[in-house]
């Protein structure tokens, strides 16, 4: 970590007023950086940094809980990238994120805002178990599948053992649920990646079978 | 066969199935009144939009009459911000691109043009253009193809399209194309209906909807027409999703722009869309048994008209891209891409 060890233009000007000694941020708290008793590299804070790098951490907190009673508020979702931005302080955002998804999991927000950190922070490695464990628990979630072709779509590509290993995940997906859309729509997408895929006898027999087994049966057609 | 398709349970023998035309004009005139309500003071930060639908809506129904023009164009004035060139949804708001848009919509509805610094306009637009084509919608930055439709439909209706790099602004749009033939917000972003509109509207604005190709615009007429529900018969804006009556607006406006809105039930639709009026207060929510608002008593009656529904003595014909009066859009001659 190499963050500069003060902000020595600040320290010394007689005109930096502290934050917190600034009637307009007099409501907020600050939550002190805290690095740890077992810090690498213990870091001497300079007070203009800490005075700095206390309020935004208590600004990510304040807009944590705005975005809890309200995550469909698109200024909320921006001030908080904004701030993690500005801090640098992105290691709690995929598990704040994953918490707003836990209440509502199709939150267009905050899948856009967690592809935002994925990008900016490179953290894709847990990603793609993050959304097979979604899918575990709704195999209709459109976002999740969305964020499967996301995530390999900006890490190993779709290159030809990516496209067949994918087309054996989904396959097996819609034969659970042989009329859900997402999964048929990211079979149709991946496939259209493989030049030869109009050919390609492998996802022709899958559909015809599926189409046999699902949709011609009387409990099926007796359902509609 | 895994869990059933998302949908709500509508029963179509007890629900409302005529136009409450005069209920819906009542509710609008009120809604506009109502000062002192919460809701009034809650959604200040939207309320040039609000007009806009308002106005939109009664136009629609042919009673633009009935509102207080002097005193909507006195607000428009109110919001404008000279030092950006753009206008706020409120006084002492901060000036915003979705906003300029509603005030020049009404502007031009209500024959104000003339009220217009088109400079000052052009460059607000203009400088709220990104490198990469796209837009932000002020200046803290926030991107979304949304903007990228409200920046050319501003332009566009003050004849001012060539202001901003059209070129980059495609290439923007056409890297927000997912997978499944949809549009999202940024590139990557879930396929919406809302965004998809968006994009569409755009491309059709700047007359690009030939950037795609065939089997891209099928897939998306597709796509589209599966947000239809069968029992309900309303539309959702993405997979799994509930049916609600605004999409009444996006996903038709989108398959009127790709030629193919016989895609949709229109019956099943039109009855969605007529069961979620209240016949109490008039207006339409979101759907059957909600409390309705002016933004889905404007969708739910500009999707009737875009259905054909009732006559155009009755609703007015709707222009698809802008959602505003197809004659206004007419006497302006404003062309667009219609597949």
């Amino acid at each position: 970590m190499s963050r500069s060890e003060s902000d020595s233009k600040s320290d010394s000007s007689p005109k930096h007023l502290q934050y917190c000694d600034r009637p307009e941020w007099s409501d907020v708290v600050p939550i002190e950086q805290d690095d740890g008793p077992n810090a690498v590299v213990k870091i001497a804070y300079s007070e203009a940094f800490r005075d700095t790098f206390d309020c935004l951490y208590e600004e990510l907190a304040f807009v944590g809980r705005m975005i809890e009673s309200n995550p469909k508020n698109y200024q909320f979702w921006e001030h908080r990238r904004l701030i993690v931005e500005i801090s640098g302080h992105s290691s709690n955002e995929l598990s704040f994120i994953a918490s707003i998804i836990k209440l509502d999991s199709k939150n267009y927000h905050a899948w856009q805002y967690r592809q935002w950190v994925l990008k900016t922070y490179v953290l894709w490695s847990d990603e793609l178990q993050y959304v097979d464990h979604l899918l575990q628990e709704d195999i209709r979630n459109n976002s999740a599948w969305n964020q499967c072709y996301f995530v390999i779509a900006h890490t190993t590509g779709f290159k030809d053992d990516i496209i067949e290993r994918e087309l054996g995940y989904v396959e097996k997906r819609i034969e659970l649920c042989p009329d859900n859309e997402s999964a048929w729509n990211y079979l149709r997408g991946i496939a259209r990646l493989l030049l030869a895929s109009l050919t390609d006898q492998r996802i022709w027999n899958f559909c015809r079978d599926s189409y046999e087994n699902n949709f011609l049966k009387d409990d099926f057609n007796s359902q509609q | 066969m895994g869990t059933p398709q998302r949908d709500v349970k509508v029963n179509y023998s007890e629900v409302q199935k005529d136009l409450l035309i005069e209920q819906h004009c009542a509710f609008l005139i009120g809604y506009g009144r109502s000062h002192n309500t919460y809701e009034y003071g809650a959604t200040d930060y939207l309320r040039m939009s609000g007009i806009y639908w308002l106005c939109t809506c009664l136009d629609l129904l042919h009673s633009l009459k009935l509102i207080d023009q002097e005193h909507i164009i006195d607000y428009i004035q109110k919001c404008y911000d000279k030092n950006s060139g753009g206008y706020s949804p409120c006084p002492n708001h901060d000036p915003h691109l979705l906003y300029t848009l509603s005030a020049v919509q009404l502007l031009v509805q209500l024959n104000r043009t003339d009220l217009i610094d088109k400079q000052s306009l052009c460059s607000y637009i203009k400088q709220l253009q990104q490198d990469d084509g796209s837009f932000i919608g002020d200046q803290w930055g926030e991107i979304d193809t949304r903007f990228s439709f409200c920046a050319v439909a501003c332009l566009k209706l003050i004849d001012s399209l060539d202001t901003i790099d059209i070129d980059r602004a495609t290439n923007f749009i056409m890297s927000c194309l997912n997978f499944d033939g949809g549009f999202g917000c940024i590139p990557g972003a879930e396929s919406h209906a809302g965004q998809i509109y968006c994009c569409l509207g755009f491309l059709s604005l700047v007359q690009r909807l030939d950037n795609l190709d065939l089997s891209t615009r099928n897939m998306l007429a597709w796509w589209l027409c599966e947000r239809q529900l069968d029992k309900s018969g309303g539309l959702n804006g993405r997979p799994e999703k509930l049916p609600d009556v605004c999409y009444s607006w996006w996903v038709l406006a989108s398959l009127k722009i790709l030629g193919k809105i016989q895609w949709i039930n229109r019956e099943k639709l039109s009855k969605f869309i007529l069961a979620s009026q209240d016949d109490e207060t008039g207006g339409c929510s979101d759907r059957p048994g909600n409390v309705p608002d002016p933004f889905h008593t404007l969708f739910g009656i500009a999707g009737l008209s875009l259905l054909n529904t009732y006559d155009e003595n009755i609703i007015r014909k709707v222009n698809p891209v802008l959602c505003m009066p197809e004659y206004i859009i007419q006497k302006l001659e404003i062309k667009m891409q219609l597949l």
